[in-house]
């Protein structure tokens, strides 16, 4: 059973990632942009 | 007549075809037109034109209700923020806010407009916030003719004045740790709720004790949010919203702590952790909700569309407040606001404070006496004031910015949710205690673990994620159809509205009178009949004016001595004549016509105006429904009686429920004498302002002077007669889904509470049984309100 620590800190460490990356998404302020972005997909079209 | 066809009769709506720019029924009065106004029609032809037809892919297949055709507004800053959007290399930055952004076709539709011209080089627009940053060579682009266009597709463009706003910001971080933090939570109980137990050792311990970790640090950075609302709340001796969720949160959260260290009873570190995140995800929407109706208006300081009379030598000139100087003679006319601090320097006037101190009385002063910024003249002789300080010294952006927060207020909560959250908070620690305590009697051992499990499984999700999901579709709703909701209570307000006062000119009429020149004035008394209708701020003086200025200066007549009679109309003594304008019987003694105005220079009649109102179509049949639906519609103006009569026959309101000449003190005052929680006031004038306060729920059509919108529960685009109906229909629809949310919520908590006290609850079940509950209850609110909403 000594992975099962393992798991847990890796888990933990992967869910850390998970909530800075959030972090710095919310920093740039990504989510008041969001119309703006979902058009970026369409840009060669225009 | 010219803008009658605006209008908007919603009668037969049910079959009515949908408008082909915003799919709102068209109206009788405009069939077979394929549009249900004219502004949406020249925006459908624009963008047409244009080749911009995508704009409805994007927008869903439709776009927002526009009212009057958009016109360029006039942009006298424009020069500033060139000069000061330099960022060299050739290259300028400007940022400005746009009103009207609100989904990716808008979003589109700018981007489109802006890269087809030569030196447009960087468009980045935030709709959350309303807001556009703009890169560009100057010496190719001309930014004028860019916002024009903008202009004409409905929007409008101000200089920037937003910032982004810490608070909302904050809760998404909180939102965001604590679904990270239950997701992991949830993976901790699932290995128990798959066999992992305490026989199993050192994992089952370190599991255990992760749960503990993960709902500790939910707590904290959850748990605050609902703990201070709540303890604010309680400050203030009222039970707010927040108190059963900040309650549920502590007790589950110490229950199962309290089991966890004892040993005896199961602990529900797994419930109180997604609980938590399901809290902030209902607060989340509540508060994206009201910021994006917010962030669609312009948000200035509520003075850009104020002008005032500057006494320039010997001529007047319409400012506005900004270019007004320390040092400038300003004239105030009955009616006026002073937005800056100044010194009487007339004998005497009376100025009104309500507005800043809530005196109800006009207060007199005399020549020297310093004016607070912000005091309406409820005299009828114009005054002249020094001004003292300019507007941003005098400190009336901040009155003038009000926020609608404050309109939520606490009178709502007297009723149902005080009721609720006394019954909820007393039940739950009833039983709990009740539960605990017949358990300790017949098996100590569970007594513990039985009240635990009575307080994890009595979280009040309805309130907190429920509640909110149903104001988010509702506004959401609102919006679509050109209604913006502005305060958190007004959807739970609209329901006890019994009487509906309007404010006539500007909300049920045109807002302007035309006047038709019958006898011109002869040429040498132009000036004297200008400057008397410049004098008054009375519709028909301000129409005499439009009619007869055409380019020409505002006179102001040396040592004329110029007195307004209410209902009468204006005399002026000059160079020992007397000259009246107003009503016939006034000016000459002769009897006069309805809307009829007569100059006369010592009592001989020596011009003659006829003055015109056209009503929006349409408002008939709205005050036929809510008179039909049991409430009382009353009209009220400072305009004179006889009008404001004409007006409500012709919409069918009681002759006793019409009120003319009435200041904005006396506005507020009716509304005061009428209000008992009742009473819902629409009006669009900044002297509608008092009144609104005194109102229990207020609403506007002034999208565009941001005073009001900043002051009303909600706001509505173009006019429209029938938002008000529609925002009391949908508030019902809120309502009548809440309430079963609460009643679906407490049967569930009745059988889920047998269980717990039966001891049959456990940790696996309260994991299945919650979420199951909490989908329940949203599907529930998405049915209810997303049903028969949507415009066709």
């Amino acid at each position: 059973m000594e992975v099962v620590p393992l798991l847990v800190f890796c888990s933990l460490a992967l869910a850390l990632g998970g909530v800075l990356l959030f972090f710095w998404s919310t920093r740039l302020r990504d989510h008041e942009h969001a119309e703006r972005l979902s058009l970026l997909p369409l840009e060669d079209d225009d | 007549m010219q803008l009658a066809d605006q209008s908007t009769s919603f009668a037969g709506q049910g079959s009515a075809p949908a408008c082909a720019h915003c799919g709102l029924p068209v109206p009788s009065s405009r069939r077979p037109s394929a549009f249900c106004c004219r502004g949406c029609e020249a925006v459908w032809g624009i963008l047409h034109e244009q080749g911009l037809e995508r704009f409805y892919d994007f927008g869903g297949g439709r776009g927002y209700p526009v009212g009057l055709a958009p016109e360029p507004a006039g942009r006298e800053w424009l020069e500033e923020i060139e000069r000061s959007g330099d960022v060299g290399g050739g290259q300028c930055r400007v940022v400005v806010d746009v009103q009207g952004i609100h989904c990716a076709a808008c979003v589109w539709v700018m981007q489109q407009l802006w890269r087809r011209r030569d030196g447009a080089l960087q468009c980045r627009i935030n709709p959350a916030l309303g807001q556009a940053e703009l890169t560009y060579r100057p010496g190719r682009l001309s930014l004028g003719r860019f916002f024009d266009d903008v202009e004409r597709l409905g929007y409008r463009i101000a200089p920037a004045s937003k910032a982004a706003r810490r608070a909302d910001t904050g809760l998404l971080l909180r939102m965001g740790v604590c679904i990270a933090l239950a997701m992991n939570a949830m993976m901790f109980a699932a290995s128990e709720y798959f066999g992992l137990s305490a026989r199993d050792g050192q994992p089952f311990l370190l599991f255990r004790g992760m749960s503990a970790v993960l709902a500790t640090l939910a707590v904290l950075v959850g748990g605050p949010v609902f703990f201070a609302a709540a303890w604010a709340g309680l400050r203030r001796r009222v039970l707010h919203l927040d108190l059963p969720i900040a309650l549920g949160i502590a007790l589950a959260y110490l229950g199962s702590a309290l089991a966890w260290a004892t040993g005896r009873g199961d602990a529900y570190f797994d419930t109180v952790t997604i609980f938590v995140a399901l809290m902030l995800v209902g607060r989340y929407l509540q508060q994206r909700a009201l910021a994006r109706n917010r962030e669609f208006l312009l948000a200035d300081d509520g003075l850009a569309h104020v002008r005032l009379r500057r006494v320039n030598g010997d001529a007047l000139d319409l400012v506005p407040v900004e270019s007004v100087a320390t040092g400038d003679v300003l004239l105030l006319t009955p009616g006026d606001l002073l937005p800056v601090r100044g010194r009487l320097l007339d004998d005497s006037a009376s100025l009104s404070l309500d507005w800043i101190n809530g005196e109800s009385e006009p207060r007199a002063f005399a020549v020297g006496d310093s004016v607070p910024a912000g005091a309406f003249h409820a005299g009828r002789r114009p005054c002249r004031v020094q001004a003292l300080a300019t507007a941003r010294e005098s400190g009336l952006p901040a009155l003038l910015q009000q926020s609608t927060s404050d309109r939520d207020d606490l009178r709502l909560h007297g009723r149902f949710w005080q009721w609720w959250n006394r019954g909820y908070v007393a039940g739950v620690l009833l039983l709990a205690s009740l539960a605990g305590a017949i358990w300790l009697a017949f098996d100590p051992a569970r007594a513990v673990g039985v009240a635990v499990a009575v307080l994890v499984v009595t979280c009040p999700c309805a309130i907190g994620i429920a509640t909110p999901l149903a104001f988010e579709l509702a506004t959401a709703a609102l919006r679509r159809r050109g209604v913006l909701v502005c305060s958190s209570a007004v959807l739970e307000k609209v329901r006890f509205v019994r009487k509906v006062v309007f404010d006539k000119t500007g909300t049920v009429s045109w807002g302007r009178l035309r006047a038709e020149v019958e006898v011109p004035p002869p040429d040498d008394l132009v000036d004297v009949v200008l400057a008397m209708a410049a004098s008054s701020n009375h519709p028909v003086s301000r129409a005499i004016v439009d009619r007869l200025a055409e380019g020409r200066r505002v006179p102001l007549l040396a040592g004329a001595q110029v007195e307004e009679l209410p209902g009468d109309g204006v005399e002026m003594r000059c160079d020992g004549h007397t000259y009246r304008l107003g009503r016939a019987g006034f000016a000459s003694g002769e009897v006069g016509r309805a809307g009829e105005c007569v100059f006369a220079a010592d009592g001989e009649v020596r011009a003659r105006f006829l003055a015109h109102e056209d009503l929006r179509a349409g408002f008939a049949h709205e005050v036929r429904r809510l008179q039909a639906s049991g409430r009382e519609v009353f009209l009220l103006s400072g305009d004179r009686q006889a009008r404001v009569d004409c007006a409500a026959s012709e919409l069918g309101i009681a002759p006793g429920h019409a009120r003319g000449e009435m200041s904005p003190e006396g506005k507020a005052a009716f509304v005061r004498s009428l209000d008992v929680d009742d009473t819902m006031m629409i009006g669009d004038g900044l002297n509608d302002a008092p009144a609104f306060a005194a109102a229990f729920v207020a609403g506007t059509p002034a999208l565009d002077r941001p005073v009001l919108p900043a002051r009303a529960d909600f706001c509505y685009a173009g006019g429209r007669p029938d938002a008000v109906g529609e925002v009391i229909d949908l508030g019902e629809r809120y309502h009548r889904t809440v309430h079963t949310n609460l009643a679906l919520g407490l049967g569930y908590n009745v059988v889920v509470v047998a269980l717990a006290c039966a001891g049959k609850m456990s940790p696996v079940l309260c994991a299945i049984l919650m979420p199951i509950s909490s989908l329940a209850l949203i599907a529930h609110t998405t049915w209810r309100l997303r049903r028969n909403v949507l415009p066709s």
